[in-house]
């Protein structure tokens, strides 16, 4: 039971990871709000499903996309007039503390404000978890390697050419923040049907520096670096929990190590797979002698 | 003949600073112009305000009877409308193919389930842009280099890519912004051959920026002069290169190359 | 009346602190054209040493030095072992907006972890008192944060407009590689530019302190700012200091007449608001004649 929460668990961080992996990998913005989609996704979900009698899979697929919706909603009045990313990512950090603060004041008997919702029904399952991340990674995949991933990548790296070349800016970036939306949407509902329990402080800031530092860590413009990030770190951190009160600290110290050494992340802008990692363990003995000449080097020019 | 471009009375300011001060031109189809000036004349200001990247204070721009004031790049990209930059702005993480993709796509060619799903149509779709692309990068002679990073080609090679990529934007009308900045006296012989070759095949209609006379001259029918943002002198570049007032503005203070 | 007067200048002095938050902000952001996201921090490093220094005995104008000494160190510390580097490499810009949110969490979650989240209160002895004007009281910590805030923005202009560092600075606004070119020495102005939002994070920090309390967790204040900043129009100094002083009486206000709950969501809301309508703030320059 327990290793089968951790999966469950590791799902829903790779759903998350993979959606926030398309805005910032790929499309290069900025967020720390992303724990508000999930919240949302989340509360939709439950409640459709409780007061509505909406099935299970129709009510995450309902989560994810209000989470959608919201997040045309606050995307299209910044990012509209071509503004800089910055605007971008303060309405963000903003958007994640607004939903929690909204759902903490709505005290009535419905949405019970900050007490939470409990005795949810535990209908996510190890299987349907495993299922949907599956086929959600598998839809991202071929989303960033189509003609519209290109044109997020394009956005990226050279957005005024991006532009020039007739990429319609403003469209590009609200698919990639609708569609994250969406994904962290689904992850939270898929959360909720698993953990029976839902309040607002489920859905903290750390959170959102949780998917951030997997995402850093994996790499931009990768799908498979993150998805292995966010395995790794989740599992990490469910054996490493005396860390809890650390983990913040040395998220922030990742961050910047990680930007001032590698910004691509392990695996930026490549993407895992066993003929590469077979060749990389191959011309390891060969890399390390690299690297001890250079450092011997270095000492004897000193 | 048909009239591509028609500007009259552009004035564009930053600020205080007059950058483009009541500038009229016009080009016709078919046509290989010419803009020079000094350094900070507003060459490049003016294809901003044509590429929709600035917004002129007054004055009309009209693209092919449309005026183009007030619509975003991407649209004006899509009227067919392009250009070249002049400090380099490739893709520099993507592949030199994938970077002559973008514009063949930045509309894409098939909906967003095709996408996701990954559907046979829409990878021969890929394909099909692949090919076109690579039909560029041959043109330009830089097809070998398709599979290299971007930003890891040398210089020459990246104005070309630009070019390349700037061609498969399908435009009416080519803008060129120093294509030949940094480049050596065989380099520019060679881009003029490329140039020449371009502007027959695909039947464009080109405007160029640059300082390099031994480009302009072999390659442009008529030449507009730019100094301090207002027209000094127009004409043919026999003409205008030999008048006594352009001399003193631009050539004088710029030792012409051997 | 005299109720919203009263607010009134309650509201005045906390929009000084913004204001002078902001205009770190709006500093960092037109020279490096970068969003700094680490004042919050930076902010609660000082107020702390402000704290510990009042501890021992220090008398509180002393604190106040202790507390901006802190602020320039740790602030141009950042900006040596983070940020520079960076630039040198020319990074990303998003890539240094996720190095400054680490320092931010980095700083912020340390001092959590050693310090506890508990609440410590600036002991100044005069943190309560009031001064009398007519019918109004205005607190002496409200009176002092503005007089000072004030003052540190007046020398601030100065220090740009008739100094000759403070002409580098403005130039490296301008254009930080045609100022580079110029001979002005770029490294020098960073570590001028991160020394003065050092400064001004620290008195504003030692002032929230005063006034409410110093934990791990004030520098989210700092956000505050950054929308104040946002709505002055993002690199603007001027429009820093007036987005400061209105977003300082409007929450004052919501809070006063509605209720403290909503306060951070009308802030957010009339940033988004100025976003849809100025998308360049209120006195912002647009990007397009930087291409």
């Amino acid at each position: 039971m327990y290793i089968q929460s951790v999966i469950v668990t590791i799902c829903t961080n790779v759903i998350s990871v993979v959606g926030l992996a398309l805005l910032t990998g790929y499309t290069g913005m900025f967020s720390l709000g992303h724990a508000g989609f999930m919240c949302i996704g989340a509360y939709t979900a439950v409640l459709t499903h409780l007061h509505l009698g909406i099935p299970y899979l129709l009510a995450l697929l309902l989560g994810g996309l209000t989470a959608g919706l919201v997040g045309l909603i606050i995307g299209y009045p910044t990012l509209r007039n071509r503004l800089r990313g910055d605007y971008f990512a303060i309405c963000m950090m903003g958007f994640g503390t607004v939903v929690r603060l909204i759902i903490n004041n709505m005290n009535n008997p419905i949405v019970k404000g900050s007490t939470g919702i409990s005795k949810i029904p535990q209908l996510t399952t190890l299987w349907s978890a495993l299922f949907i991340t599956a086929a959600l990674v598998f839809f991202m995949w071929n989303f960033v390697h189509s003609q519209f991933g290109k044109n997020c990548l394009a956005v990226q790296q050279q957005e005024v050419a991006a532009e020039m070349m007739g990429v319609d800016i403003v469209k590009t970036k609200l698919i990639s923040l609708v569609i994250s939306a969406f994904y962290c949407g689904i992850a939270g509902a898929l959360l909720a049907f698993w953990i029976q329990y839902i309040s607002p402080n489920n859905f903290t800031d750390t959170k959102s520096n949780d998917f951030l530092a997997t995402l850093v860590t994996g790499g931009t413009n990768s799908i498979t670096g993150p998805v292995l990030a966010a395995a790794l770190i989740t599992t990490m951190l469910e054996y490493l929990r005396f860390l809890a009160n650390w983990r913040l600290v040395i998220y922030g110290l990742l961050y910047v190590v990680i930007m001032r050494f590698r910004p691509e992340g392990l695996m930026g802008y490549r993407e895992f797979s066993f003929r590469g990692t077979l060749r990389f363990f191959r011309e390891l003995p060969a890399r390390l002698k690299g690297i001890r000449e250079k450092v011997t080097g270095r000492k004897g020019g000193v | 003949m048909k009239r591509i471009l028609d500007v009259s009375a552009l004035t564009i300011r930053f600020g205080g600073l007059t950058a483009i001060d009541n500038f009229s031109m016009h080009i016709d189809e078919g046509e290989f112009v010419g803009i020079i000036g000094p350094n900070g004349a507003g060459k490049t200001t003016f294809f901003n305000s044509l590429t929709g990247n600035v917004t002129p204070a007054s004055g009309s721009v009209n693209y092919c009877g449309t005026s183009l004031i007030g619509k975003i790049p991407s649209r004006i990209s899509q009227m067919g409308i392009s250009r070249t930059f002049q400090n380099i702005r490739i893709f520099p993480k993507m592949t030199v193919l994938e970077n002559v993709c973008i514009p063949l796509h930045s509309k894409p060619t098939y909906g967003l389930f095709p996408a996701v799903l990954g559907l046979k149509s829409a990878k021969a779709e890929d394909e099909r842009i692949r090919d076109e692309a690579l039909s560029y990068l041959e043109r330009l002679g830089i097809g070998e280099y398709r599979d290299y990073e971007a930003g890891t080609l040398p210089y020459g090679l990246q104005r070309r890519l630009e070019i390349a990529r700037a061609l498969a934007a399908h435009p009416t009308l080519l803008l060129l912004d120093e294509p030949a900045a940094g480049m050596n006296n065989d380099e520019c012989r060679e881009l003029v051959e490329l140039l020449k070759k371009i502007h027959r095949e695909c039947k464009l209609t080109v405007m160029l920026i640059e300082h390099h006379m031994d480009v302009i001259q072999p390659l442009c029918d008529r030449l507009y002069v730019l100094n301090l943002g207002a027209l000094l002198r127009e004409g043919k570049p026999g003409e205008v290169l030999s008048d006594p007032e352009v001399v003193r503005a631009y050539l004088g203070e710029r030792r012409k190359r051997k | 009346m005299i109720q919203i007067l009263q607010q009134l200048v309650t509201s005045v002095s906390v929009g000084g602190l913004y204001a002078l938050l902001a205009v770190g902000y709006a500093l960092i952001y037109s020279v490096f054209d970068f969003t700094k996201l680490a004042f919050g921090g930076i902010m609660m490093v000082s107020a702390f040493a402000g704290y510990f220094a009042t501890k021992l005995g220090v008398p509180t104008a002393a604190a106040m030095l202790v507390a901006s000494a802190a602020g320039v160190l740790i602030s141009v510390a950042v900006e040596l072992l983070a940020y520079r580097p960076m630039r040198k490499r020319n990074a990303n810009r998003l890539f240094l907006m996720i190095s400054a949110m680490g320092v931010n969490i980095f700083i912020t979650n340390l001092f959590l972890c050693l310090f506890g989240a508990n609440l410590r209160a600036l002991p100044t002895g005069f943190s309560s008192n009031t001064i009398a004007l007519g019918p109004l009281r205005i607190g002496v910590v409200d009176l002092l944060s503005l007089i000072v805030s004030v003052v540190a923005l007046v020398l601030l202009t100065f220090f740009l407009y008739r100094t000759r560092a403070g002409v580098t600075v403005r130039a490296s606004a301008l254009d930080m590689s045609t100022a580079g070119l110029m001979g002005i020495d770029v490294n020098r102005v960073s570590l001028i530019v991160f020394a003065i939002s050092g400064i001004t994070a620290a008195i504003a920090g030692m002032f929230f302190g005063m006034k409410y309390n110093v934990y791990p967790a004030m520098g989210s204040i700092s956000n505050k700012a950054f929308i104040a900043s946002v709505i002055g129009g993002l690199g603007s100094l001027k429009g820093a200091v007036i987005g400061g002083f209105l977003l300082g009486i409007l929450e004052i206000m919501v809070t006063a007449y509605i209720s403290a709950t909503y306060r951070d969501l009308v802030s957010f809301a009339v940033m988004m608001i100025v976003l849809i309508f100025l998308p360049n703030g209120l006195f912002g320059m647009g990007d397009q004649n930087k291409l």
